[in-house]
């Protein structure tokens, strides 16, 4: 015992390639397996879990048969919101039975849709990216693909009971399987509800209400032939928080304070709620063409609603954590200059009104309410209500996958994906807030155009028609895009290596079809002088052609060590949701729109012996080509605005350390660490719209050497597992570093960084120098200091789980207790984003905006819960 | 019990608990009752005194640039006469008193100024701890702001504190608010009251010249136009945010209303006098 722990802490400290014992083959255990499982969906926080349409998403749960890093990591660092290689979840393919369920206008799976289900998700055959595996050519991120059949379900019951402190409070489930019966036939069916309110919530001002199902039946013919029709959902109901400043956070003393909840009449009410439901059916045919073929062929068919509240405005921003309600509104705290009598005392004046009452730092949805009244009365429209944001699709995918074992060393597998789907895009009228009038109208352009100009209108089909509750207004707008992948992968066993390639070939063609006749480009004169309509009615199609080849070889050295290399190069095409310049306003595609090419390569080793299970992986990967796209209001311009980021190209490269130490046969030690780089390779190309005025401005970004947001670049974790007599414990401190905050594009580009390069922060010239371009038009030339991006503090967390197994009435009980953050470490930073306005600029007619208020210096983020916990009790019977 | 039963019992336990759980339901309107939510309805209309008592209690006030912070626990009642409703009076309001027609500005930081305090509506102001003073000579109330040039002038308040010090006073009536005609020669006390100039055109309009394109404002955000044939000296001041701000200006005769306001930076220089449009209303195109 003493020799091993002394080899273990060798083996932390030095990596030793050279020594090997004799091979042993040792998994995951089933009860940690069943722990990770059970929980999953659990431990993530709604922002963690990537269930907003309206936002990156961010989760990805890789996993891997063979890698102790890949198959623990995205359970263990799941609180700090880690990403696998700090890629996006688009990076990631989810299949059911066979057929990618991805969503196809952005790439990315909404986990969320599973969960509440999670016995009917135990089953999952996952590889990375240069893992053979019988469903796909595996993605960058991995691929996993989850067995929905009915038969694959063991007999019984289980209900389960858990009570939590994090997003939601308490969850019920229950199970029930028949298993395969004689005649054939295979039933499992399993319904949860998930559940918190505003004042139960970890968050306060959230809630949770989701009901969850899963029914599948299976009917087996001999040996050859099987049906499986399975259908599940879950309509959630749930409450969004918001991100916001430390100077918030400090004023509410709360690192959990929710700009996005307030009182009405008393009560308390959030300005962001999402309602989601995708039910979905798959029939799936099983067809064993003999003992070395097998076919298998999956349809599913889904309609997604998704939508989410948001209070919006053409008044002042009643958030109260508006940057002109800050007490530092009113001085420059972070300058050197003391702030004046008159200066400190609007200070103290807003620190206390801050501070008096939460009621004061919360939505006064009552005022809003009296402004409409008013309004009404003045026959104005409402200038606040509530929006509802709709995103839906109606989805059907085919997925068919052909098996054959060529000889026992040799295999193909081959498959075929074809999709069609078609997003509905648009904007409801949710709540008048008192108000009884609203009208269509950009009230971003009024300014720019006459009064009552066309320009003005948002739909001129619909020109003086009033908004009313539930009326669709502001945009409209479908996209409709079809897909077809086909790809083989053949594996080969040779002497001492285990070698596969896979291939894949497909197409793709999107459109919009625009529902809204947008007055700005209702008569839009184009680049070859003819006046087109840009908004209403469809665009032209979008096609593409993509591919890509991968390999992959592991070379097994014996008495247990054993390397792998990978390389592979694709094409991909863009996906929808980055492919148009304004959707919401009009047709046209970004420019330069082309497929994003990746490379990427793996270079591992592993030792597999009776006490060490070890992994030491490193990789690079390099995508050009990318296209990016997001929208927000731009202070600067007094507008909304759209902007695309194309020929994006970036570099993801790292290492990972995944480590089991048996030290007993009862307890164990794993060690896991990353190092991990994801940056922009080169400043950017950009196109921006303004819904102002609807044109659209080119320009460069100085993006180079930003970094992947959201996620730790740097993770560490010491676990230690122990059980005895049924009783099993398992403790890990996990820390987290280089927690980079999302950049935004709009402030580092060309006049920006002229801006910047203009002011007194540059009087040496550190921050970099402009030039004068042979068209007269300056370029600024900025050093990494003038780019510098955001960062979050990491930090230390220590979690915990107990759990016992007890028989009652003869059937298990198995009781698990599992503490989150034990040490309550409440500075850690799990993500947030810069934002998106200048303290100071020169507008676009030359004159200069100074404002005291340090945008730069406030980016807002989110930061991990304190101790929280999650008893979980589950009975089968 | 069989398992098929305690299966249907179950499912439909939680179904019912799901469907009777929608917690973002329809909200009724807040009841108003005991007084509007917006402002501080425990103020009383003790110590309520005029503009001119006011002006009078500070006379330092009286100079292009002055900034007094008012000590005295006194109040003003006060009827609202211009807005921020289309974006040309900017973070401010103008009130007058009903019954002598004297007026001042309120600066306060906010966009929606107007959907509180709608043309017409009462206000009970708490003038203790505000500051009183004038810009280029203009009477206004709010909180210290010292500019480039060094003068130091009360500017917008945080819309929190100005919520802490007005009591909003019944429903708004606008044909209570009082509108002056041009006077044949301007004086201070006309300093920001309603004012109708009557029978005007505008020099360069020409069906296509708006009233505050940002061309023409150049590095500024606010555009002069001059009226034909009186003196560069009274002008219609708007401000290239205001939503009106790119409609061209008739070419006709026109009626056009307006906050009156005063700007003059030293008393060694002719006082300008501008005309602030509330909104398009206010232009009354008259010869047809």
């Amino acid at each position: 015992m003493t020799k091993k722990l002394a080899l273990a802490a060798f083996l932390f400290g030095v990596m030793p390639l050279g020594f090997a014992q004799t091979p042993a083959t040792e998994k995951t255990s089933e009860e940690d397996d069943a722990l990770k499982q059970d929980n999953a969906a659990f431990v993530f926080t709604e922002s963690q879990l990537g269930e907003d349409d309206d936002v990156t998403q961010n989760v990805i749960m890789v996993n891997s048969n063979n890698n102790v890093y890949t198959s623990n990591a995205g359970y263990l660092f799941s609180p700090a919101r880690y990403k696998f290689r700090a890629y996006n979840s688009r990076y990631n393919d989810i299949y059911f039975n066979g057929v990618q369920v991805n969503n196809p206008e952005n790439g990315q799976f909404n986990y969320s849709t599973i969960g509440g289900i999670n016995d009917a998700t135990r089953s999952i055959d996952a590889s990375s990216v240069f893992e053979a595996n019988t469903f796909s050519m595996a993605n960058i991120a991995g691929s996993s693909n989850y067995n929905f059949r009915a038969g694959n379900y063991a007999a019984g019951q289980k209900v389960t009971l858990s009570g939590a402190n994090r997003n939601y409070t308490a969850r019920a489930m229950y199970t029930f399987g028949t298993g395969i019966t004689k005649r054939g036939w295979a039933f499992f069916g399993t319904m949860g509800y998930r559940w918190s309110n505003m004042n139960t919530a970890a968050v306060e001002g959230t809630f949770y209400n989701s009901l969850s199902y899963f029914m599948a039946v299976q009917k087996k013919w001999g040996d050859h032939h099987a049906l499986n029709l399975a259908t599940w959902g879950n309509p959630t109901e749930r409450a969004q928080q918001g991100a916001s400043t430390d100077e918030a956070y400090w004023l509410a003393n709360d690192y959990l304070y929710n700009p996005y909840w307030g009182y009405q009449d008393g009560k308390k009410r959030s300005s962001r709620v999402v309602n989601n439901y995708e039910p979905t059916a798959m029939l799936t045919w099983d067809y064993k063409i003999n003992n070395r073929m097998k076919l298998t062929t999956s349809l599913l068919g889904k309609y997604v609603m998704y939508s989410s509240t948001k209070l919006n405005y053409s008044g002042t921003n009643p958030h109260p954590d508006y940057w002109k309600n800050f007490p530092s509104y009113n001085f420059n705290v972070w300058g050197d200059t003391a702030p004046t009598e008159a200066e400190f005392d609007a200070w103290q004046d807003s620190y206390d009104y801050w501070t008096t009452s939460k009621r004061n730092r919360q939505i006064d949805f009552d005022q809003l309410y009296c402004a409409n009244q008013q309004l009404n009365a003045a026959g104005h429209d409402a200038i606040y209500y509530i929006e509802t944001k709709h995103n839906n699709h109606l989805n059907f995918s085919l997925g068919s996958t052909f098996d054959y074992t060529i000889d026992k060393s040799t295999k193909l597998q081959t498959g075929l994906q074809v999709g069609t789907n078609k997003g509905m895009h648009y904007q409801t009228m949710h709540d008048l807030l008192g108000g009884q009038y609203f009208h269509n109208i950009n009230t971003y352009a009024q300014g720019t155009y006459a009064d009552g100009a066309n320009e003005t209108y948002y739909d001129l089909n619909n020109k003086y028609g009033q908004v009313k509750e539930g009326d669709r207004f502001r945009y409209d707008y479908n996209l409709m895009q079809q897909n077809a992948k086909l790809w083989a992968t053949w594996t080969k066993d040779k002497g001492i290596s285990h070698n596969f390639v896979s291939a894949k070939i497909g197409g793709s063609q999107m459109w919009r079809d625009g529902r809204m006749n947008n007055g700005i480009f209702a008569n839009y004169t184009d680049g070859e002088g003819k006046t087109v309509n840009l908004s209403y009615g469809k665009s032209e199609k979008a096609r593409f052609l993509d591919g890509g080849f991968k390999m992959g070889t592991n070379l097994n050295l014996g008495r247990g060590n054993a390397i792998s290399f990978g390389a592979g190069y694709e094409t991909r095409a863009p996906f929808a949701n980055t492919a148009f310049v304004s959707p919401e306003m009009n047709n046209n595609f970004v420019r330069n729109l082309t497929n994003e090419r990746i490379f990427s390569s793996e270079l591992g080793y592993a030792l597999n012996c009776k006490w060490l299970q070890m992994n030491i992986t490193g990789y690079f990967t390099h995508t050009f080509d990318g296209t990016e796209w997001q929208q927000f209001y731009n202070d600067n311009e007094n507008s909304f605005t759209y902007n695309s980021l194309y020929g994006v190209e970036k570099y993801y490269y790292g290492a990972e350390l995944g480590m089991k130490f048996k030290v007993t046969s009862n307890f164990s030690i794993n060690l896991l660490g990353s190092i991990a780089e994801s940056k922009y390779a080169k400043n950017t190309n950009a196109t921006y719209m303004l819904s102002n005025e609807g044109k659209e401005k080119n320009t460069i970004c100085f993006n180079k050497g930003m970094r992947e947001s959201g996620t730790p670049l740097a993770a560490v974790s010491l676990g230690l597992r122990y059980s005895v007599k049924g009783w099993y414990f398992n403790l890990n401190g996990n820390y987290y570093d280089r927690i980079y905050l999302s950049y935004s594009p709009n402030m580092r580009y060309n006049n920006a960084m002229l801006d910047l390069l203009n002011s007194s922060a540059n009087a040496d010239g550190s921050l970099g120098y402009i030039t004068t371009e042979a068209d007269g038009s300056q370029l600024a030339h900025p050093t990494e200091a003038a780019t510098t991006q955001a960062k979050g503090k990491g930090g230390f967390m220590l979690d915990g789980s107990i759990g016992h197994s007890f028989r009652v009435a003869g059937h298990p009980l198995n009781v698990n207790l599992m503490v989150t953050n034990i040490t309550n470490n409440r500075k850690l930073c799990t993500g947030g984003y810069e934002q998106s306005r200048s303290t100071n600029y020169t507008t676009a007619e030359g004159g200069e905006v100074n404002r005291t208020y340090n945008f730069q210096k406030n980016p807002k983020k989110f930061y991990a819960q304190g101790i929280n916990f999650m008893l979980n009790l589950n009975y089968r019977f | 019990m069989k398992k098929k039963n305690i299966f249907a019992v179950l499912m439909l336990g939680m179904a019912m608990l799901s469907f009777n759980a929608c917690q973002d339901g329809d909200w009724d309107a807040p009841d108003f009752a005991n007084g509007a939510p917006y402002g501080n309805n425990a103020l009383t209309d003790e110590n309520v005194i005029t503009i001119a008592q006011l002006k009078a209690l500070y006379p330092a006030y009286d100079a292009p640039y002055s900034n007094i912070q008012i000590t005295a626990d006194s109040k003003l009642r006060v009827r609202v006469s211009g807005n921020d409703v289309q974006g040309n009076l900017y973070n401010s309001i103008a009130v007058q008193e009903d019954a002598t027609g004297d007026a001042a500005i309120i600066c306060i930081a906010g966009n929606d100024l107007f959907a509180f305090m709608p043309v017409g509506q009462e206000l009970l102001i708490d003038l203790k701890g505000l500051y009183f003073g004038c810009y280029g000579g203009q009477p206004q109330i709010g909180t210290p702001y010292t500019n480039a040039a060094g003068n130091t002038f009360p500017s917008r308040m945080d819309h929190n504190l100005w919520k802490q010090h007005v009591k909003i006073l019944g429903t708004a009536d606008a044909s209570k608010v009082a509108v002056i005609d041009f006077p044949a020669s301007p004086s201070k006390g006309d300093a920001g009251k309603l004012m109708t100039i009557k029978n005007v055109t505008i020099t360069g309009a020409d069906g296509t010249k708006t009233w505050a394109s940002k061309a023409e404002a150049g590095t500024y955000t606010s555009v002069k136009q001059y009226f034909n044939g009186m003196s560069k000296d009274i002008m219609v001041y708007t401000s290239t945010y205001a939503d009106f701000a790119n409609t061209p200006i008739p070419t006709k005769k026109m009626d056009i209303t307006g906050v009156w306001k005063l700007y003059q930076t030293s008393a060694d220089r002719s006082p300008q006098w501008e005309l602030i449009i509330r909104d398009i209303n206010d232009i009354k195109v008259i010869d047809d």
